[in-house]
Formats: C-alpha cells, structure tokens, sequence
C-alpha cells in the first residue's frame, strides 16, 4: 500500500455528499446538502440517509460539524453545519483520479466527448 | 408541530441534545418544503414520526461499537452457512436440543432439592439432633432433651418438633386431613420465625395445651386472611383449640404448609438446634456425646447402640437424594459432552467439505480470527437455536418429571424460573464454545496455501482430530452404558424377586377402623362383593407391601424355643385368621395353617428364616415356642413358610404368624381380598362398603389400596433409575452410532481416490469393506479400553445404588463391550459398502 493510498476509499453517495458540502461551504446542513444533490443530478436523496453519511464521513475524519444558533423557523432549531477537513479534498482527488483512470480509453465507447 | 415526546427522547438519548434539536429541525425545515410544493404528506404528524423512527434507527446502528457490528455480519455470515446445509443443521439442532434440556431438566430438580438455601435467618446454622438407636428408634425421653439443653453450649436454642400428616383439622363445619404440628416454643426461636398476628404461647398454655396459632397459608384459605380468627376455636382430631395468632409462612417445613402448630406437651429428641455462630456440627457432636454420656450410662447395654448425631438441617432435609442427585448430575455432564463431542466431529467434517469455501474467504482478504470467529459463530449460534428449542422442550419435561420423580425433598418447588433460565443460557453458550472450538481453531491455524491444496481432501490434522473425538465419545459411550447396565440389571433383579406371595390381584385394606360386629362378619361383607373370592383378616396396618407403602405400625418380638440352652430370633409377629395363607397365595415348606381344632393349642406359623434361627438343621413343626411378650403360655408351631418379602423386594423381615381369631372383635384389624378381576376396579366398591359401616379414623395411609400399586411404589425409585438410565443409554449410542458413521462416511468419501487405486491394483471388495470395519473397530477398541475402566471407578464410588450386582461383575462389561460393538458394526456398515463399491475407473477418472 502506498502512502498516497492512506485517505480512506469513498461510495459513490459519499462522494457526491462530500462534493455538495465543498460546493455549499459554509452553508452546508444535511437539508441544504440533499436538496443540492436533488437539484443537481435530479436524483432522490433522502435527508436521513445524507445525515447518516455526513456523521459516516465525520468518524472518517473527513469532516467536521457545529451547530449554529436557534433560527426562528425550522420551530426555533439549531443547524448542524458540516465543513470539509484538508483529507476531504484528497479523499475526493483521488476517488475522481481512480475513476478518469479507469475511464481513460474509453471516452469513445462511452460518449464522454 | 411538535414532534412525538418518546421519539424524540429516544433520539436525544442515542445521540446528543442539540444533534437531536438539528435532526428535528432538518425534518421539520423539510415537512415546510414539502407543505410549500405539490408532494405534501397527508398526515404530517405520522409522516413526521415516521422520519424520527427512521433517525434513531440510524441513530441506533451507528451508536453500537464497531466490534458488536462485526458481529452481527459474523452471526449474518454464520446463519447463511447453516441454511445451506440443513441436513447438518437440524442433525446437530436435534442432539444439541437434547442435551441442553436434559442439563436444563437436571438442574431445575437439582437446583430446587439441593442449591436452594432454606427460607431462614442463617438457615446454614440449623442442625438436626438426633440419637439413633442400631434397631431400636430413637432416644426419645424428655430426660435427653434437657441434657442436650442445657449442656451443649453449641446450640443457641433448641426446639422440639412432632410433624402429623393427615391429622383432622375442623374450622367450622368441615373436616379436612391436614399436615398438623406440635411444637415447643423454643421450636420458632431456633427458626427465628415470628406470628405475623397475635402471638406465641406462654408457658402456662403450653402446658394446658388448649391453645393454636394457624398456618399462614391456613389462615388465609380458611379464614380468607382475617384478623378476627384470634379468638376463635378449631378442632384437631379430638382436642379443641383457641387461636391466638398466626405463624410466618416459613415456619412450616419446605414443601409441606403446616395447617395448625399446637404446643407440644413433651420436648424429646429428634429436635432443631440453631448453632452459635463459629461452631460447627463436628464440635457440636462432640458436646453432645458428652451430654448424652450419664444417660447412656444409665440405660446400660441398650445405650451401647445410640448413635448421637448432628447434621445440617438442608442436608437432613435432602437426606439420601444428595448422593443420587450427584449421580445423575455427572450422568448428564456425560451425555452433554458426548454430544458437544459428536457435533464438533460433524462440525470438524463440514469444514472439511467446506475447505474450499474458506480458502476463497481467506485469498479475499479474510484474516484467520474471522475465519475461527465465523465458525465458532456457526457453533454458538446452533447451540442458541437448540436452547431455544430446549427451553420448550424443558419447560414441558420439567413438568412431567415432577409427576415420576420418586419423593424428593421440595420436589413440588420444582419449575421453570429465572435460574434455571440461566442454567440453560450457560449450557447452550458452553455446548456451542465446546464443539465449536476445535473447528474453529483448526481453520484458524491453515494457512491460504494449505487451504486450496486441502481443498479437496481432508487434513491430516482434522483427520486426528476426529478420531481423537470419536474415541473420547466411544469412551463416554462405554462409561455411561456401564452405569446404566448396573442400574438396569439391579432393577430387573428387584422386578424378578418371588415376594413369596402372589401381589397379582390382591387388594389389602390398610386401617385403623372401628368396625361394628367380628372378623368373621366384616369378612363375610367383603366376600359378598361381586369379584372378590377371599377375603383374611391381618393385624394393625400390616398388609404385605401396602404398610411399609402407606406407612403401617409393625411389631417385632422375641421367638424362643422351650427348655433349656433356649435359642431366640427376632421377627415381626403378625395375627391373621387361618386362610390368611391361602388368600395371601403363600405356599408353605413344612405343615400348613391351623384349624378350628388346633385354636386350643395355640397355634403358630414360622418362615423359614425364623425357623432355622430356632431349629437349626432340624423340622420346627409339631415344636414349642414362647413369645415372652404374649404371655408364659407356649405356642406349637404348625407349619412353615417359605421366606417371604412382605416389606418389599429388598428387604427381608423375619416373620411368625399367629392365630387371629374370627370370632373377635375387629378393633386395629387389615384385610386383604383376593379378587377375581382387575382389583383397581373392585377398590371404590370395597372402599364404599367399608365406609357404610364404619367411619374413618383420619389416619395416614388409611383405606383400600391395590397392593400391586403399593409394590410400584416401593420399587418406584428402581424403575425411574433404570428408565432414565435406558434413556440416556439408548440417546448415547445413537449419538454414537450416528458419530460412528459420520466419521466413517467422511473417510471413504476423502479415500474414493486411493480405494479407487487399491482396488485396481488387485484389492477385492472384501478388502475394502474389512478395511473401512477394521477402522471402526479401531475407534471403538481404543474407546472402550478408555471408557470401561472409568466406567468401573465411577460405579465404584455409587456401588450402594446397586442391587444384587456390584461393578465388579465381569458380564456388565461384557454387555457393555458387546452393544457397542455390534452398534458400531452396524453403523459402519454402510460407508463400508459404499467403499467396496466404488469402480476404479470412474474415481480415477474424477480426479
């Protein structure tokens, strides 16, 4: 194993979790999150399943989370702000990295261009 | 909205506060959405707590430690393994199930005889203090209770107790047989058990006697608990009795309510000591011999035999059962081990045809602890699913065990609690860790290598493995089939005694009935019941069997012959009329019973025993012999029977017979009737025709019994030993057989190849077969060398269950050796024959 290997392996939702969070930044809570995955890729995502893998991608050390001051909606409750640690920004590197090698080749038979 | 208060309690509690505030707030930001676009749940609050349930399931699953999620893949992996082989699983379910509830069943009746501690204040400092005679009974004068009293300084009190069973008990209207005692007031002291109503009695009372505190249980189904039952009067047999309170419900003996404690006019021994603290029943004995000493010196000779002794009362209490429980104990641990033995084996096999499975597992990363762990699992997981089923299986057994148990010390506490529950638990996690330990850590220490080159055949070390368990289980076999061949040889050798008179349809009335009118009118009233065809006449409550069964009064006196250099014998002396004999079906050696002409003489009938004590070598019939204890007068024998066993099969009690005339006054007098059907039908008539003349007394044991069912009671324990031990034996070997060809099968299936070579090579099938038997025979050989010398030990040290056959008896081994073998042969036959089948050139062309 080689130490460029050492940021743990990432699924497929955990990424695009994780990429919602970089492109949210400070405004990332598991509601914003799930509606900029749904937003995007126009796929469903529940916000139970994004909160279980934002706290998933926490024990991983990837990410970090506080919470914010009681808002008048949401009846009076506090967010749970996640932000990305510096091996977030690696674990995706490399999850994006391992994916454009493996589909280097075959641009054509996949219509990627 | 407000969520649902448990759910959100529950959430806070399997995370934090302000997670739980953050989790609802996310849901309640998207019920808001929702509401605001065209997918609105119709029923918010219900879609709400549906999203929460969703949360603390998540929540849940992510708060367990990693090591209990891993297992809980293990136990997933595990059950997916056994569903795929369901032949083996429900094999070893089945034998598993069977010795977790025979453990299970052991221990509820162990558990409430002997573990239990008794239901008082430091019951482990109550001793029993006896003062046995050899053959007399026991020391009974006041004089030894007061020695014991006041100088044993071991003994913190000393009560004294008289248990009466069936005494008459009338509370108001109804007269009801109840378990009466008498005490004195010392007796609740030694306890420390105090009235929970009123109080005790004084001195004064006690020595009128004319007072009674009731049974709690007593009180509260017959007063229905009222305190307004002070004051009252109740009858018990003849004496009336004010109540003057109520004594704690564990003053009474465990498994017998005490229904009325009177006070008890005249201390005497046996009796109840509670010991100082630090003093033990050795030392206490020690005082006691001292105490008792000026007595015994008084009495002279008939001292010489008092025997004084202090046991522990659980230890009285449990009595004989203590050495037969410990028997059975080690029976089961013995059946239970052989079954863990034989599934390891099944488990050890399974994972040889399972080599290949595991050698995927461990190229995919697998490390070995998973791979011990997934296999111990399998086994742990079996053992749970046959505990499972156990506990049903036990929780009926323990039930019925209750109903043919011979009598043991709190047998009716017998049952299904939280200890027991616990005993099953630890049995199924210790069979699951045992069978499953060798298998595991032989997958464990394969390498990935060695596991794809084994995949195929079975290891030289799993091999070992199974032939060491296959041996230690033949060896446990042999071990216990000795056991169970003494208990069931000492039961047949019981079953096959001649008592010396027919019990076959013979019904004995056991009583102390007051009967108006003579024997010979009572006789004539039986014999004219349809299907009685004789009916004698027999002294106090001394039928044979059905007393010592139900509990008679015997009397057993000197015989002497005349004259000088006199001889003397001991028997019991009963006084029957004259067809007692034939009634009876006893057949006489010398003479025959009296006549009407011979009442004059004063006839007597001696047996055997009696007889050649008396007249050795020589006839007694036509002699004379005195009885001191009926007078100077001689009596002149006139026949002799044959020995007979009219306290049971094993016990043989000198007897002499003599004359009971009809023409007296039946006061104190049994009969027996010889019936010509089935005598349980005939009972209720007889009973119903006696109670038409005569009331009953409310003694024990009273009324008509079948004698056959008293001669069941009497070897009751015999035939339960030996059932239970057919039991065991008849699961052990076919947990045997079944390990036998289990193992066998195992070896010829792995040996196609080489058979296939062998017997190309030139070997016939009778090789081939004669090979795989050999191999067996082997196996079997080895156990049995192991198990029939332990075997040997084991029945040593209970030797005194044994009838008539001692563990030295060379035909048991014999038989032992012989039904292993011929099983073993038996079970070995068929992967034997599977062997000398296989054609050369299909296993060849296999491989």
């Amino acid at each position: 194993m080689t130490a460029r290997d050492a940021a743990p392996p990432l699924g497929e939702f955990e990424l695009l979790v994780l990429l919602a969070t970089l492109a949210l930044g400070e405004a990332a809570y598991p509601v914003s999150i799930a509606r900029a995955i749904e937003a995007r890729t126009g796929r469903k995502a529940s916000r139970t399943s994004v909160l279980i893998t934002l706290e998933r991608l926490e024990d991983k050390g990837l990410l970090t989370s506080r919470y914010g001051d009681p808002t008048p909606v949401r009846g009076g409750r506090p967010k749970r702000y996640f932000r990305p640690k510096p091996a977030a920004i690696q674990a995706v590197r490399q999850s994006i990295g391992r994916i454009q090698t493996m589909t280097s080749g075959l641009e054509t038979l996949l219509k990627l261009r | 909205m407000r969520p649902n208060r448990a759910l959100r309690w529950l959430l806070t509690r399997l995370s934090s506060r302000d997670a739980a505030e953050a989790t609802i707030g996310d849901l309640l930001e998207e019920l808001d959405e929702r509401r605001g676009g065209d997918d609105a749940p119709r029923w918010p609050r219900i879609w709400l707590s549906l999203r929460l349930l969703r949360a603390i399931a998540a929540g849940a699953s992510s708060a367990m430690p990693a090591a209990v999620r891993s297992a809980g893949r293990t136990l997933r992996d595990a059950a997916r393994a056994l569903r795929r082989a369901p032949a083996q699983t429900t094999f070893i379910l089945l034998i598993l199930t069977a010795a977790i509830s025979a453990a299970t069943v052991t221990y509820s009746v162990v558990d409430a005889v002997m573990l239990k501690p008794l239901p008082y204040e430091h019951g482990e400092r109550l001793v029993m203090v006896t003062a046995q005679g050899l053959n007399r009974p026991t020391l009974t004068s006041p004089e030894a209770f007061r020695a014991v009293r006041d100088r044993v300084p071991a003994f913190e009190s000393l009560g004294s107790v008289f248990f009466a069973y069936g005494n008459q008990i009338q509370a108001g209207t109804g007269v009801e047989l109840l378990l009466s005692a008498q005490t004195t007031r010392d007796y609740f002291d030694v306890l420390s058990v105090r009235p929970v109503l009123g109080r005790l009695w004084t001195d004064e009372e006690a020595k009128r006697g004319d007072v009674a505190l009731l049974g709690f249980e007593y009180w509260h189904s017959h007063f229905g608990g009222d305190p307004g039952a002070l004051g009252q009067s109740l009858r018990v047999m003849r004496g009336t009795y004010r109540i003057i309170g109520v004594m704690a419900a564990n003053a009474s003996r465990p498994g017998g309510a005490v229904a009325v404690w009177t006070p008890l006019s005249q201390a005497s021994l046996p009796a109840l000591a509670r010991l100082r603290p630090g003093t033990t029943p050795d030392a206490a004995a020690a005082q006691l011999r001292n105490a008792l000493a000026p007595i015994a010196q008084a009495h002279g000779a008939t001292a010489a035999s008092w025997q004084p002794d202090v046991r522990r009362y659980d230890a009285a209490l449990v009595g004989d059962s203590r050495g037969w429980l410990l028997l059975v104990v080690s029976i089961v641990l013995v059946v239970v081990l052989i079954a863990c033995v034989n599934v390891a084996n099944v488990l050890l096999t399974g994972a040889a045809e399972r080599a290949h499975d595991l050698a995927i597992r461990a190229s995919l990363g697998a490390s070995r602890r998973q791979l011990a762990a997934s296999l111990l699992a399998e086994s742990v997981l079996l053992s749970l699913g046959a505990a499972a089923a156990a506990l049903l299986v036990a929780s009926w057994g323990i039930g019925a065990i209750k109903h043919v148990l011979p009598p043991l010390f709190r047998s009716s506490t017998i049952g299904l609690d939280g200890r027991v529950f616990l005993a099953c638990a630890v049995a199924a996690f210790a069979t699951g860790t045992l069978s499953g330990l060798v298998p595991a850590w032989q997958a464990s220490r394969a390498s990935v290598v060695d596991l794809l080159k084994d995949a195929a055949t079975d290891s030289p070390a799993r091999r070992r493995w199974r032939s060491a368990f296959l041996v230690g289980e033949i060896a446990g076999i042999g071990m216990l089939l000795v056991v169970a061949t003494l208990f069931i040889a000492s039961f047949i050798r019981v079953s096959s005694i001649d008592l010396g008179f027919d019990r076959a349809n013979l019904l004995a009335e056991s009583t102390l009935y007051k009967y108006p009118g003579t024997v010979a009118d009572v006789t004539r009233r039986l014999q004219g019941i349809h299907g009685i065809v004789g009916a004698a006449a027999v002294t106090a409550s001394m039928p044979p069997l059905v007393g010592h069964a139900y509990g008679g009064a015997y009397d057993t006196t000197q015989v002497k012959t005349a004259g000088t250099g006199a001889r003397a014998a001991t028997a019991d002396l009963m006084r029957v009329t004259a067809n007692y004999f034939s009634v009876a079906g006893i057949a006489f050696k010398n003479g025959s019973t009296w006549t009407d002409a011979m009442m004059a003489s004063n006839p007597i009938v001696l047996d055997d025993a009696t007889s050649e004590e008396l007249f050795p070598g020589g006839s007694a019939v036509g002699q004379l012999v005195l009885v001191p204890e009926r007078g100077q007068e001689p009596f002149r024998v006139v026949g002799v029977i044959l020995n007979g066993h009219q306290a049971g099969p094993e016990r043989t009690w000198p007897t002499a017979f003599f004359a009971l005339s009809p023409e007296t006054h039946p006061a104190w007098v049994g009969f027996i009737m010889r019936t010509s059907v089935a005598p349980e039908l005939l009972a209720p008539t007889v009973q119903a025709s006696l109670d038409a003349i005569a009331p009953r007394s409310g003694s024990a044991g009273e009324g008509v019994h079948v004698v056959d069912e008293a001669y069941r009671q009497l070897t009751a324990k015999r035939r339960f030993n030996a059932s239970l031990m057919t039991a065991f034996a008849l699961f052990a070997l076919l947990v045997g057989a079944a390990g036998i060809y289990g193992v066998m099968a195992s070896v010829v299936a792995q040996q196609t190849k080489e058979i296939g070579v062998r017997v190309a090579l030139g070997a016939t099938t009778g090789d081939i077969r004669r090979g795989v038997l050999a191999r067996a025979g082997r196996h079997v050989g080895l156990g049995l060398a192991l198990g029939l010398p332990v075997g040997w030990l084991v029945s040593r040290t209970f030797a005194s269950f044994f009838f008539q056959i001692t563990p030295t008896d060379g035909s048991v081994y014999v038989v032992v050796a012989a039904t292993t073998v011929a099983i073993a042969l038996v079970a070995a036959l068929v992967p034997a024959r599977r062997a000398a089948s296989v054609d050369p050139v299909v296993s060849l062309r296999a491989s």
